[in-house]
């Protein structure tokens, strides 16, 4: 999935100059303080909302398909769990399968396995609006995860769940990239950025930073993340090259090896 | 202090502003319903009726305003979860929160006010004939009263709200809200309302009238249709619930979809409860008031006789003598009388100069309930020619005849016709006649004073001392151009032995047997007796009676039984006024004499009328006006006004009810699109959701409304019959019912209909992250 020249404005420019590839196979965190354009990005990507210049494009396409519908094989799990409250937990995970065509009867029996993936198949029947926080939080994740999409995007993902909740959403999402999904995660939780391959920090609508692991030519899987800081907002604005092959190692100098997962953001944020 | 409070008002005045989507709704509501209420109330007063009509409209406001008020608290959660968290609590809390929606409400009852007073004002002077002057002080007391009990059900709407535990306020997701348990004996409380309505209905309508309405009884329509509403969304809730059990997995999406949100019990399914109670009051309305208009056009009709109606100070006859100088032919005037004896049913007696029925009264009577007086006409006045009545003529003739030749022997049959004039007297005419011995027919006249007609009350046949004693024959006994032999004759006395008791009645005449005495024949009893058509309530001890205008007792044949006769209404008899008039005394002094008219009778005919007797001309207008006024079957149409309004009460409630859920609904939608459902399937789901309402609704009004007519609307004493009036009838009435079915499919299609259907721009998957960012 590429990003490229992305633009955003609402009165202001709410996201400026971005350029991203995000890979499949690999999980890529999005963090920033709030306001900084994580979820409009977000958007952006799955094709929620039309950028007011550049592009995000998937295997190719546009994601932006004109209507704010996103592409079929684009996932959300939204900071706001974005559950229907009239349908049961297991009725919210059903009807996005049903909605790609999956049988109904088979649908609910994918729908209850994905709720046994995040430990909540006791609550498949309550209605939404009884659960708490965490548990809504979680059937937006079997909802977002169970449906196979090339590309999962994730908005605070853990911002309600305890730490081993936090640990089995990780895994889950892990799967997912394993499986060979875009998954792109927005988030103000140190330790699910340090359980990403990727990251890019935002700050006020711009890319100030990101990491991104090492590949290796020969070797299909990550390798260790890389570093490239961009203290230089201006840079951006340069017309990025044409996005490097997933499996090669990005070209821009200078590339330093960190061995640590992640580079922390600059100590003045 | 005095700029402190200035501060408290303007910030209250700018709350007010800031939440005007939530209270324009409530405003809206309070004034329909305070203008409904002075309006039927203003009505009453005008009208000297009962102003209790505005119950039904009130127990629709008592349904809805808690719920406005619960929706009112619900948009301030955050300003309530504040001041709780500051520790405001209880009354304080309360007082804070009532300040708005009170002055809400009397904003509304001012507008309502001035609204109710002019529809009062316009409605009484077109529904009245003489109302009253306006004396607004009840109205004005409605008003106030109206505004109080409304704030009373928004606190209590926003007491539930209030007590919501202060975590859930505070949270960002709503929680679903269970049905409180007074909500909950709310609607056991319109069950077992409508039950009692239904029960207590027929003890109302045989109530004492000074009591007043009944008031339960009067809420009636509204109860059962609330129950039935809840009833109807209960069961489309089990069915929709089945439904998704037994084929939601096999079903389309959209069904689906349409089928879980029919099962939940959202906003606008409510609103159709109270919907479908306004439809079964405006159903039963609008049958009360086509009945009731229905039942007064037939009464009128009834109570003046014709269309045209003049009141005469003077006696049967000389009316009779009126009409028939002044219109010989017959065919625009019809004199008529009144006996209005209150002593019994069958002192109660019309009479009416039968003969001009047809062409005078034509199809006037047609669909009243005297609708079967043109098919007796002719049994009740007979044509001149008949065999009965009287008759006119200046000359008698007889001719006698024997039965065979005889030999030897004078014979001089002497023939005496006892004739009654009009004024009571009797006369004899005595004619002497001599039959040959061949015994051929001989004729003899004679003059006799019947010019203006005579009743014939006998004939006796004699022989002079010394003739034959061979039978002979009367043949034929002519006055004017009427052979009386052709009416029955019978004997006047019982044959005793070899003593005949009069002549013998034979096909050629009357047979004068062989004896000494006269031999008397009289009318035969069938001839003699009045016929009669009678109410079904009139009884007689013994044989069939009728008084005639000057009160003389006169037998009576009754040709039928009828629901009600022109004049005496549902109580009486009616007759021939030439018929009773012959011998009959001077007309007494209770009667009510007319002279009856077409529509379409020439002025100047009219006018001679007037002229002649100085009496006064009323029309069929007239005599409806003064029908509708003295019984207050203007009521009923006060009574479609109250339920208008209670229509337009609902569609509002309907309306906020779905406006208000629309921006959930749209983040649902939101929510939907975002895991990949177009909106086509979705707009699939809103109209199948609206479909199920519409049908559930319309059902349920139609149910509900055919209850009301059954059970209630007849005792709903929207209108005081008279004694002696034709009872109103009411019945389902299948075209007022199917047409407030269509308003309710047409309000629930266009409001439910246009608040399911997306807005592909506003239920983009992105407002729900423009959501978040708020």
């Amino acid at each position: 999935m590429h990003v490229r020249g992305v633009r955003y404005e609402v009165d202001r420019p709410l996201l400026a100059d971005i350029d991203l590839v995000l890979r499949a196979g690999e999980m890529t965190a999005l963090s920033g303080p709030s306001g900084s354009g994580k979820t409009t990005l977000l958007s952006i990507v799955g094709g929620l909302l039309e950028p007011t210049a550049g592009e995000a494009t998937y295997d190719g396409a546009p994601t932006w398909r004109g209507t704010g519908d996103p592409r079929p094989e684009v996932a959300f799990v939204l900071q706001v769990y974005g559950l229907v409250p009239i349908l049961s937990a297991r009725e919210n995970v059903s009807v996005a399968l049903r909605a790609r065509g999956v049988d109904p009867v088979e649908a609910d029996e994918q729908a209850t396995a994905a709720l046994a993936r995040f430990h909540i198949a006791d609550l498949a029947d309550r209605q939404v609006e009884e659960l708490s926080g965490g548990q809504m939080q979680r059937v937006a994740l079997a909802r977002g995860l169970c449906v196979g999409a090339g590309v999962l995007l994730a908005d605070e993902p853990t911002s309600e769940l305890d730490e081993g909740n936090r640990a089995l959403v990780l895994g889950e999402l892990r799967r997912e990239a394993e499986r060979g999904a875009v998954v792109v995660v927005a988030t103000h939780d140190p330790a699910v950025v340090e359980a990403c391959d990727a990251h890019h920090a935002l700050d006020d609508g711009r890319l100030v930073d990101h990491t991104e692991p090492v590949h290796l030519p020969g070797h299909d899987a990550p390798a260790e993340p890389v570093e490239q800081s961009r203290p230089e907002p201006e840079r951006r604005r340069e017309p990025e090259p044409a996005p490097a092959p997933a499996a090669e190692a990005p070209a821009a100098p200078p590339v330093t090896l960190d061995h640590s997962a992640f580079r922390r953001p600059p100590a003045d944020r | 202090m005095t700029r402190d409070r200035a501060r408290d008002l303007a910030r209250t005045l700018r709350g007010a502003w800031s939440r005007r989507a939530t209270l324009t709704p409530l405003l809206l509501l309070t004034t329909v319903v305070v203008a409904g209420v002075v309006a039927v109330l203003g009505f009453a007063e005008a009208a000297g009726t009962s102003g209790a009509l505005a119950v039904p409209l009130l127990l629709l406001a008592l349904v809805a305003l808690p719920t406005t008020g619960r929706e009112l608290a619900a948009a301030r959660r955050g300003e309530v979860a504040l001041a709780r968290l500051r520790g405001l609590d209880g009354g304080a809390l309360l007082v804070l929160m009532a300040l708005e929606p009170l002055l809400v409400l009397a904003l509304g009852g001012v507008l309502g006010t001035g609204l109710g007073l002019l529809v009062a004002r316009v409605s009484a002077g077109a529904w009245l004939s003489d109302p009253a002057p306006p004396a607004p002080a009840d109205a004005l007391t409605g008003a106030l009263l109206v505004v109080l009990v409304a704030l009373v059900a928004v606190v209590v709407g926003m007491t539930a709200a209030l007590r919501e535990p202060l975590a859930d306020q505070v949270a960002a997701v709503s929680r679903p809200r269970r049905t409180s348990l007074a909500a909950a004996f709310a609607q056991v409380l319109v069950v077992v309302g409508a039950a009692v309505a239904v029960y207590r209905s027929p003890v109302a309508g045989t109530g004492d009238e000074q009591a007043g309405p009944d008031l339960v009884v009067l809420a009636g329509p509204a109860l059962v249709g609330l129950a039935v509403g809840a009833a109807a969304l209960w069961l489309l809730r089990a069915v929709a619930r089945l439904w998704v059990r037994r084929r939601g997995t096999r079903a389309g999406l959209g069904g689906f979809l349409a089928a879980r949100r029919l099962t939940r019990a959202s906003g606008a399914a409510g609103a159709v409860q109270v919907l479908v109670a306004a439809a079964v009051v405006a159903g039963v309305a609008l049958t009360a008031a086509l009945q009731v208009e229905q039942w007064t056009d037939r009464t009128a009709r009834l109570q003046a006789g014709a269309p045209l109606r003049v009141d005469l100070e003077t006696d049967a006859e000389p009316a009779l003598e009126l009409t028939r100088r002044l219109d010989p032919e017959g065919r625009w005037l019809m004199a008529a009388v009144l006996v209005p004896g209150e002593g019994s049913t069958v002192a109660r007696r019309a009479f009416l100069d039968l003969s001009r029925h047809d062409a005078v009264l034509g199809d006037f009577h047609d669909d009243t309930a005297a609708a079967a007086l043109a098919s007796v006409v002719d049994e009740l006045a007979p044509d001149d020619g008949s065999a009965t009545g009287p008759v006119v003529g200046t000359e008698v003739s007889a001719t006698v005849s024997g039965v065979s030749r005889r030999l030897t022997g004078r014979m001089r049959p002497v023939v005496v016709l006892s004739l009654r004039d009009l004024t009571g007297g009797t006369r004899q005419v005595r004619l002497r006649l001599e039959v040959g011995l061949d015994g051929g027919p001989a004729t003899l006249s004679t003059p006799v004073r019947c010019g203006e007609g005579c009743e014939p009350v006998a004939v006796t046949l004699q022989r002079k001392p010394g003739d034959s004693e061979l039978p002979w024959t009367l043949d034929s006994l002519v006055v004017g151009d009427q052979d009386l032999l052709e009416r029955g004759w019978a004997p006047a006395e019982e044959t005793r032995g070899d003593l005949p008791g009069g002549p013998v009645p034979v096909a050629g005449g009357l047979l004068a047997v062989s004896a000494s005495t006269p031999l008397v024949a009289v009318p035969a009893t069938a001839a003699l007796s009045v016929p009669v058509l009678a109410t079904r309530s009139a009884v007689w001890e013994g044989e069939p009676v009728v008084d005639s205008p000057g009160g003389a007792d006169l037998a009576a044949r009754v040709v039928g039984r009828v629901p009600g006769l022109p004049l005496v209404q549902a109580d009486g008899l009616l007759a021939d006024l030439p018929r009773v008039l012959l011998g009959s005394p001077p007309t007494v002094p209770v009667a009510e004499v007319m002279v009856l008219a077409r529509a379409d009778t020439p002025r100047r005919l009219l006018d001679e009328v007037l002229d002649e007797t100085g009496g006064e001309l009323r029309t069929l207008d007239q005599v409806r006006a003064q029908l509708s006024d003295d019984n207050g079957a203007a009521q009923a149409r006060v009574y479609l006004l109250v339920a208008g309004s209670g229509l337009l009460v609902a569609f509002l409630v309907l309306l906020t009810a779905v406006s208000r859920e629309r921006p959930a609904w749209l983040r649902d939608v939101a929510a939907l699109r975002a895991v990949g459902l177009d909106v086509r399937r979705v707009r699939a789901a809103g109209r199948l959701e609206t479909a199920g309402l519409v049908v559930v609704s319309v059902l349920a009004a139609l149910l509900g409304t055919a209850a009301g007519v059954a059970w209630l609307l007849g005792d709903l004493a929207l209108v005081r019959v008279p004694a002696h009036a034709v009872a109103l009838r009411t019945s389902l009435d299948p075209l007022p019912v199917l047409l407030l079915a269509l308003v309710v499919a047409v309000l629930v299609a266009l409001v439910v209909g246009r608040g399911r259907r997306p807005s592909p721009e506003r239920s983009r998957p992105a407002v729900l992250r423009e959501e978040a960012a708020r």
